[in-house]
């Protein structure tokens, strides 16, 4: 009897304590919102972070976006041959890119190389008091550290987005035109007639949501690194990390579908 | 030591009473009360685990204080808003124990940042400044270096010039000597008198090391487990009766005595194993 | 709260008397330096500065480097550079900073 209890108990601490993470990252985020009104002198940081997020990412995502629409040309190509329709392929392409793979593939790109490096630079500033330093100074840390980083995220996001989105149509076209045959004609006129604003819109709501939820949740994590738990050490850091890149992750993928669904 | 229960005595700067503090469920401090005069230094001592950073943090905000507990220049602060507690952080400088310099930029920006941020001060004054507080804090000529490139009791003294940069009325400082070699020590210990007497600062000096206490402090505290054992001028203290301070003012470990019969045990059970 | 009365010479001789009174602090150096350096700037040529305190009754590090500014700013053109009359409290922040001989603190008879 007692164990059942025990096991009850511990559910009932683990959705406690996931309720309590969410209520503290929405005031987290409040807090950054205020950071707006008060700002304590921030445009110089948000230039830096724009450099860090967007142009330091950019090769990584003109990377991944050309093999994604390569293998997108690729598979593409075979299942629609075996339909005779072939000439789909680009709309097949952009469609798929600029809903989804483009939006969701750049998110997960940049949670794991700047969201990770976001979560461990606060984190570490936690763990060496420096973000106490900061309120003792009349410094919202909030507003300081964490508004500039998600400002940067808005404008990166979907600039980055678009670039996969680009680069992923030219690598279906490598592949699909290049390699496998397809008219080149009826690539580009399949996307001319497919792709509307709605898509495009889509794309952009996604990877703006995605800014906000991956960047919010990847500096929570940092700045509570090793809180709850009152020690202040490297392990700490590591920690939320680990959990900010998947948190983030996990994220991007659920508020992806509901997205979709809304606006499908 | 008597201390009035109620109303704060209306001379101290922050009077703290009968002050609880918890840690979830544990308990870092237990019924603290007492009071720190303006242009003073008030040194809190203790062992480590005592709870002195604990009832740092509930000084300089850090950690919230129950109503009724701590008083600020004869208010509340736990009915502070934001406005308030920035008003108060203006006013105040504080050295963390590692000195918490921001690892993104110089040493020179470090300390520049309160006035860049808080002030209108022009560049050039802001400069000047910097190499004035850098010089009082004997590290001249470092303004152009990262954090990185200094030792840790360099970075502590860095840390203390940015604690100064702004001119603050109150300076709470986190262990100041330790991880110093004695002369900086020593003269780190000379600075702090001078600012108590050259610019009316107050401070709280928190630490263990004794000499540098003794030395420094116009009124003491003594900690241990969350209470405060004895408190008084530094005369005061060195003559209490009280078996506890005087273990800690001598170092004597009498805990090891204890411990003796069951280390004993553990090592025999070890060795029939 | 600091004001400010700055008395500038007629003809070729050119001093600069400038005499502060209140509080020399963060909040007022600016403007202060402004006004100052506006009346060097507009000058032909400025060659003695004295910097009269007498009605100073405190200085913080901002007070104490505009001073140096001054100094540095005069002295790089050829001209002197003094400050006369601290109060006590004053000529003791100038002593901690070690800055007594740089800016030439005097404390000679009221004029």
């Amino acid at each position: 009897m007692n164990s059942l209890m025990n096991f009850f108990a511990a559910i009932g601490r683990w959705w406690l304590g996931v309720l309590f993470g969410l209520g503290r990252m929405g005031i987290f985020f409040l807090c950054t919102l205020r950071g707006i009104i008060y700002p304590p002198g921030k445009t110089p940081l948000v230039i830096k972070n724009i450099y860090f997020i967007g142009h330091k990412s950019l090769f990584v995502i003109i990377f991944t976006g050309a093999f994604s629409g390569m293998v997108l040309g690729l598979q593409g190509y075979y299942a629609l041959s075996r339909y005779g329709s072939e000439g789909f392929l680009g709309s097949g392409v952009v469609l798929s890119l600029v809903r989804e793979l483009g939006p969701v593939l750049t998110a997960l790109m940049i949670v794991g190389r700047a969201g990770s490096a976001m979560c461990a630079e606060i984190g570490i500033m936690r763990i060496d008091e420096q973000i106490d330093a900061l309120r003792c100074m009349s410094i919202d840390p909030h507003g300081y550290l964490v508004l500039p980083r998600l400002i940067a995220a808005l404008i990166s996001f979907p600039l980055l987005t678009h670039i996969f989105d680009v680069v992923g149509v030219w690598g279906g076209y490598a592949v699909g035109v290049g390699l496998l045959g397809v008219n080149p004609g009826a690539y580009w006129d399949g996307i001319y007639r497919s792709l509307e604003w709605l898509d495009i819109w889509m794309g952009i709501v996604k990877s703006l949501a995605f800014a906000v939820l991956t960047i919010t949740i990847s500096t929570y994590k940092g700045y509570y690194a090793g809180v709850d738990r009152g020690s202040m050490g490297a392990e700490d850091v590591g920690e939320a990390t680990t959990s900010a890149v998947v948190t983030s992750s996990v994220t991007v993928l659920v508020s992806d579908y509901v997205i979709t669904s809304i606006m499908m | 030591m008597k201390m009035e229960t109620g109303s704060n005595d209306s001379k101290a700067l922050i009077s703290v009473r009968h002050l609880n503090s918890f840690y979830g469920r544990k308990q870092a401090l237990c019924d603290v009360s007492f009071d720190i005069e303006a242009r003073r230094i008030f040194v809190i001592m203790g062992m480590s685990g005592c709870g002195k950073s604990t009832l740092l943090k509930h000084l300089i905000g850090l950690k919230k204080s129950p109503p009724d507990t701590v008083w600020i220049n004869g208010e509340d602060v736990s009915k502070w808003g934001h406005r308030e507690w920035n008003d108060y952080w203006l006013r105040i400088g504080v050295l963390f124990q590692n000195g918490a310099l921001f690892n993104s930029m110089t040493v020179g920006q470090n300390i520049a940042l309160p006035l860049t941020v808080h002030t209108n001060l022009p560049q050039d004054i802001i400069e000047i400044m910097v190499e004035m507080k850098l010089h009082m804090v004997g590290l001249s000529g470092t303004a152009h270096l990262m954090p990185s490139q200094l030792s840790g009791g360099m970075r502590k003294r860095a840390g203390l010039a940015r604690a100064l940069a702004m001119d603050p009325e109150i300076l709470f400082v986190d262990e100041p000597s330790s991880g110093l070699d004695p002369i900086t020590a020593a003269a780190l210990d000379e600075l702090l008198i001078t600012l108590k007497e050259v610019f009316s600062m107050t401070l709280v000096v928190v630490t263990h090391e004794l000499e540098s206490a003794f030395k420094i402090g116009d009124y003491m505290i003594v900690m241990d487990r969350g209470r405060i054992i004895a408190s008084g001028t530094p005369e005061e203290i060195r003559q209490m009766p009280d078996s506890r301070v005087q273990q800690f003012l001598n170092r004597r470990p009498d805990e090891e005595q204890r411990d003796y019969d069951s280390y004993i045990s553990r090592l025999c059970k070890v060795k029939r194993r | 709260m600091c004001t400010v009365d700055i008395k500038k010479s007629q003809g070729d001789s050119g001093y600069l008397i400038v005499s502060l009174s209140g509080e020399l602090n963060k909040k007022v150096v600016r403007d202060i330096r402004d006004k100052i350096v506006g009346v060097i700037r507009s000058s032909r040529y400025v060659e003695n500065v004295t910097v009269d305190l007498s009605d100073v009754n405190l200085i913080d590090t901002a007070g104490v480097a505009l001073l140096v500014l001054l100094c540095q700013h005069v002295k790089s053109k050829g001209g002197t550079f003094r400050v006369v009359h601290p109060q006590d409290r004053v000529r003791r922040v100038f002593k901690l900073a070690q800055l007594e001989e740089f800016l030439t603190v005097e404390n000679g008879n009221r004029q």
